[in-house]
């Protein structure tokens, strides 16, 4: 086991402290910078994609794991973020300040949604951001003169400063280059005062009150932080996709980004990512399975929603902490053997059931 | 910071290095060796629209099999890929992404959905890959005119135009209105509804939508009822179709009611015991009645060996699919051994009067027309079967 020992100030706010840590997401950021080199067209797209739900994930991720609050809307960000991009580049909006108006704009509407359901918890704010999600969705398909109603949406190529960018590794770039802004973003977030307060939020609502934090306020503003990133992973998808209709953003994609953030592991961007790698890994696993399953089982439709609310299920029962817990465990098992005992990861602090205000 | 900022450089310097990996050149054009030509398609094997995805690959596949039992077209058999989209747009993006970068395929066929077509158009073109007869009818797989894109069917618009001139010539209509679904799929038929009234000078007394989910109609068949309306046209998939038709009926609404190819389906007169009697489809093609006697020799034939290959009965799918098929083969012949796809392309565009081996109307190409059905037939449901009521409708 290593003992970190700080002898600057520096130490204390570091990202990774462990040299273990450092070593591994260098690596890993290496590999992904080095990407485009060994890697065939098919499966960079694959990965541009899965660091596009990495982002979208991170965005839920402040919202739901990190404030506490659910969403099941958030499919409705992703849309507004891939149509409003799409929509003001076709009018000939540069892709720079498109993307910083659709930020903006997504975040706006996150905080607005943010401000209605403040005061909701649990089941109703679920329902609430599920309502949320398919007003935007009938939105997008009946406003046709904007959004090309159901008929759908050509995203225009992607142009960056002028330049366009046709080839894979190009857009995987500006998808990697995104990536590191929103998680080093995120995590200095985690490290502000406004982002311990989502946090103090999330563990007891009461206790954050009690120490001056105005709990509505700290929804409202992870409504919007979240929105943004979310939107952002919008903008990138819409180039992944090429193509828009309002189905895409559907109650399905809503629950993928669920799924993604909960197996993952609630409360940590770490987690965020592993959902994404699971998602993107999930679909061949379920081709797999419908191979190897009897056909009246196999290939029936609806296999795949079945299955993602199967596994939230089965982490929530035995893994609350989803793969991140697990890897941490992991981990620390073999740092600290034979000393791992079960107890080191159950919760010591404990907050009253009771969170009743009114 | 510092490593977000050396990354970012490196990423810089890679970016400028560049790094695209070209096929080495051979003596064929992508997909075809010496022996095979690979064919991809993406269709919905177990989404929502599987019922379509899954007879249609089927009856593509029979046609390539045959195919190798005959030995291939000038020594070379099809290597059919087939990648499952299940119905969803994400999915659909990236099974083309595979079979155009990993599999290289040659073409693309049969592949499903609107949307899911339009989304890899862009994509495939640059890669030089041609789209032929998707399994949608919307007009925007053929139109605008492209090189590359080849459409099986007469829209879904044109269908609906053809179905109501005739009606309307027949039967003096002057009242209609439309009900069709809040998609891509319902804004077409609304558009091509649009169109004949404009052609035909008529009076829209009703226009309505719904969505995918809804499942009561009482209120749009009383809006229907007392609009006066004396054709109603339909723009919903099968279930609403079924729905809205038997609900009009019970209400005790008189009036006709038309559709386009979508519901031209076996299952659809034989539900809700004959209740479906008197709806109109009009389809640009015919799929024969595969649970009464076949008079057709062929027809039969192939009928039993669907049966014996799949263990199921062939569905109207299974047949396009086995046209389709069949389509591309005999461009395949045309062009010789030597093949490249402007060749094939051409060879498509060479197809005169194809006689469908199944009946129903004539297939052709020519370098101003990629849609292959050259009129449309005009069915009727009664006494649980369709019945044809016309043929060789123009649209």
């Amino acid at each position: 086991m290593q003992v970190l020992f700080k002898t600057r100030y520096e130490d204390d706010i570091h990202f990774l402290a462990k040299t273990g840590e450092k070593i591994r997401v260098g690596l890993v950021v290496l590999l992904l910078i080095a990407a485009p080199l060994f890697l065939q067209n098919y499966y960079l797209a694959e990965l541009g994609l899965m660091l596009v739900y990495a982002i979208a994930g991170i965005g839920l991720m402040i919202l739901t794991g990190h404030t506490g609050q659910v969403s099941f809307g958030h499919a409705a960000f992703l849309a507004i973020g891939a149509y409003c991009h799409s929509i003001l580049i076709s009018h000939g909006v540069p892709f720079s300040v498109s993307v910083v108006l659709t930020v903006t704009l997504s975040g706006v509407i996150g905080m607005l949604l943010g401000r209605s359901a403040s005061k909701m918890h649990g089941f109703y704010l679920a329902i609430a951001t599920l309502a949320f999600l398919i007003l935007v969705e009938t939105f997008l398909g009946e406003w046709e003169a904007v959004t090309g109603g159901h008929a759908g949406f050509k995203v225009p190529a992607l142009k960056l400063f002028g330049i366009p960018l046709k080839a894979m590794w190009q857009q995987y770039y500006l998808d990697l280059f995104f990536v590191f802004v929103v998680v080093l973003g995120a995590a200095n977030l985690f490290r502000t005062p406004t982002g311990r307060s989502f946090l103090a939020v999330r563990d007891s609502e009461l206790s954050a009150r009690s120490l001056g934090v105005s709990v509505e306020w700290v929804k409202i503003q992870s409504f919007g932080v979240s929105a943004a990133i979310t939107g952002l992973a919008g903008v990138l998808l819409a180039h992944h996709l090429s193509y828009l209709s309002p189905e895409v953003f559907g109650v399905l994609e809503s629950l993928k980004l669920m799924l993604m953030i909960v197996v993952g592991g609630l409360g940590s961007i770490l987690g965020a990512i592993f959902g994404a790698i699971l998602i993107s890994l999930l679909p061949i696993a379920i081709s797999f399975l419908r191979d190897v399953l009897p056909p009246a089982v196999g290939q029936q439709a609806g296999l795949e929603p079945l299955l993602f609310g199967l596994i939230i299920v089965v982490f929530i029962v035995f893994e609350p902490q989803g793969i991140y817990g697990r890897w941490m465990k992991i981990r620390f098992f073999f740092e600290t053997f034979p000393y791992y005992r079960k107890s080191s990861f159950v919760r010591q602090k404990s907050y009253l059931k009771t969170e009743r205000m009114r | 910071m510092k490593r977000f900022i050396s990354a970012l450089a490196l990423s810089m310097i890679l970016t400028i290095v560049g790094c695209g990996s070209e096929s080495p050149d051979s003596q064929f054009p992508r997909g075809v060796t010496a022996d095979s030509i690979k064919i991809g398609s993406h269709t919905d094997l177990s989404g929502v629209l599987a019922m379509w995805g899954v007879p249609m690959t089927n009856g593509l596949r029979q046609r390539f099999d045959e195919l190798a039992e005959a030995g291939g077209v000038h020594g070379r058999t099809i290597d059919f890929v087939v990648e499952d989209s299940q119905y969803q747009l994400p999915l659909a993006v990236k099974a083309t992404n595979k079979l155009i970068n990993l599999d290289e395929i040659f073409a693309m066929i049969g592949a499903m959905g609107t949307p899911h077509n339009n989304a890899v158009f862009e994509t495939m073109f640059a890669a030089n890959v041609p789209s032929l007869f998707p399994l949608t009818a919307a007009v925007s797989m053929y139109e605008p005119l492209h090189p590359m894109k080849f459409s099986f069917f007469v829209s879904y618009r044109d269908q609906i135009r053809g179905g109501m001139k005739y009606l309307i010539d027949k039967h003096g209509y002057e009242k209609v209105c439309v009900q069709s679904l809040a998609t891509d799929y319902g804004a077409e038929v609304a558009k091509g509804f649009e169109q004949s009234v404009e052609e035909n000078g008529l009076d829209v007394v009703y226009e309505g939508r719904h969505k995918a989910s809804d499942i009561d109609f009482t209120g749009t068949v009383t809006s229907i009822k007392n609009s006066g309306c004396e054709l109603l046209v339909l723009g919903p998939i099968i279930k609403d179709t079924i729905q809205l038709y038997t609900a009009a009926r019970n209400a005790g609404w008189e009036g006709t009611v038309m559709a386009n190819m979508v519901p031209y389906l076996p299952e659809i007169p034989m539900a809700a015991d004959g209740a479906m009697d008197g709806l109109y489809a009009a389809a640009p093609f015919f799929v024969p009645d595969f649970s009464a006697a076949i008079e057709d020799e062929w027809v039969s034939a192939w009928h039993a060996n669907y049966v014996r290959k799949y263990n199921e009965e062939p569905a109207a799918q299974s047949v396009i699919g086995y046209v389709m098929a069949d389509l591309l083969i005999q461009s395949l012949e045309a062009v010789g051994p030597d093949v490249t796809i402007e060749k094939v392309l051409g060879a498509l565009e060479g197809i005169d009067r194809y006689d469908n081996p199944f009946g129903g109307p004539t297939i052709s190409f020519s370098p101003q027309k990629h849609m292959g059905g050259d009129s449309l037939n005009l069915y009727q449901a009664r006494d649980g079967k369709w019945v044809t009521v016309a043929e060789s409708v123009p649209y």
